[in-house]
């Protein structure tokens, strides 16, 4: 399972969920469904949020077991 | 996008339109049917004449269905109209016979809830189209109840479609859940049907060739107790395959 930081980032940022939708240009509802891990964005939707959010692609998303350094 | 985005809604008209087709065709299925296999049917020779026979069952069907189909493209139309006005960058065409208007594709996820939604479906015909083909082939009834049976499969398409778009729009959608045990009970029905409906495909043709034995003893015998009783007996045979026997 794909774990990720995109909730504490987008607060942090003052983001809420269908403004941050709209930058990356999904729907409110993917970016909920990322933030609960129960979907792994493509690579490139990856790529898209880590700009928005300012962090590293790896620091934004690991694999659940291995440990993230912030 | 929520819930009441017209292409979310989209499954939603088509199951409308397939209810209102369901009335509309009883009517069409009878006219047809009398005017080809029972043109002799359309008049009645009465104390006045001769007569239309209206079936009244069938020419209601026929107005209701067709006012209501008025209605519903009527309605349709200016729902996209407005939609499309509202939604220029995102417009969902009139008529499109090669991606439907449900096909939400927005975003990955979306693409991924569609195709989760469409593989439903697919298992659904692929599972339904075999065992109405069995009906069919087993119980020879009125066209009508095929058409029924085939315009339900269109509403019960539509709906599991509309379903799992909802439940991905409410936010309680999970893709990597697997429900086995909700598929474990699906598979225990589906078997426990397919094996009676194998049991009906022996127990009906051999069942009618039971009776028909039986009928043609009977009537032998009733035709020889009229011939030892001096009277003049004809023998009958019916389309469904049974006789009978008349003693004058």
């Amino acid at each position: 399972m794909l774990r990720n930081r995109v909730k504490e980032l987008r607060a942090r940022h003052g983001f809420s969920q269908t403004e941050l939708a709209n930058r990356v240009g999904v729907t409110r509802q993917t970016i909920g469904f990322i933030e609960k891990g129960e979907f792994s964005p493509s690579i490139t939707l990856s790529l898209r949020i880590s700009k928005e959010l300012q962090i590293k692609v790896d620091e934004l998303f690991w694999l659940e077991g291995e440990d993230f350094n912030e | 996008m929520s819930n009441k985005d017209f292409r979310v809604q989209v499954p939603l008209w088509n199951i409308a339109l397939w209810i209102v087709l369901m009335i509309w065709t009883y009517g069409v299925a009878h006219a047809v049917d009398m005017i080809i296999s029972d043109f002799e049917g359309v008049y009645v020779v009465s104390d006045n004449g001769l007569q239309i026979n209206w079936h009244v069952p069938g020419m209601l069907s026929i107005i209701i269905g067709t006012f209501l189909l008025l209605v519903f493209f009527a309605t349709y139309f200016l729902k996209i109209r407005r939609y499309n006005e509202k939604n220029p960058n995102n417009k969902v065409g009139t008529f499109t016979f090669i991606k439907p208007g449900e096909f939400l594709e927005d975003d990955e996820m979306l693409r991924q809830v569609t195709e989760s939604a469409t593989k439903k479906v697919y298992i659904l015909y692929s599972q339904a189209l075999p065992l109405l083909i069995f009906f069919i082939v087993i119980f020879p009834l009125e066209r009508y109840v095929y058409v029924v049976m085939i315009i339900l499969l269109l509403i019960v398409h539509n709906a599991l479609y509309y379903l799992e778009i909802r439940r991905f729009l409410s936010g309680d959608y999970n893709l990597s859940t697997k429900r086995k045990s909700r598929n474990n009970r699906l598979q225990k029905v589906f078997t426990v049907f397919l094996i009676l409906a194998f049991i009906l495909a022996i127990a009906i043709p051999i069942g009618r060739i039971i009776q028909i034995e039986i009928n043609h003893s009977e009537t032998l015998q009733e035709f020889e107790a009229c011939i030892k009783e001096g009277r003049t007996a004809t023998m009958e045979y019916e389309e469904n395959g049974f006789a009978s026997v008349e003693c004058e």
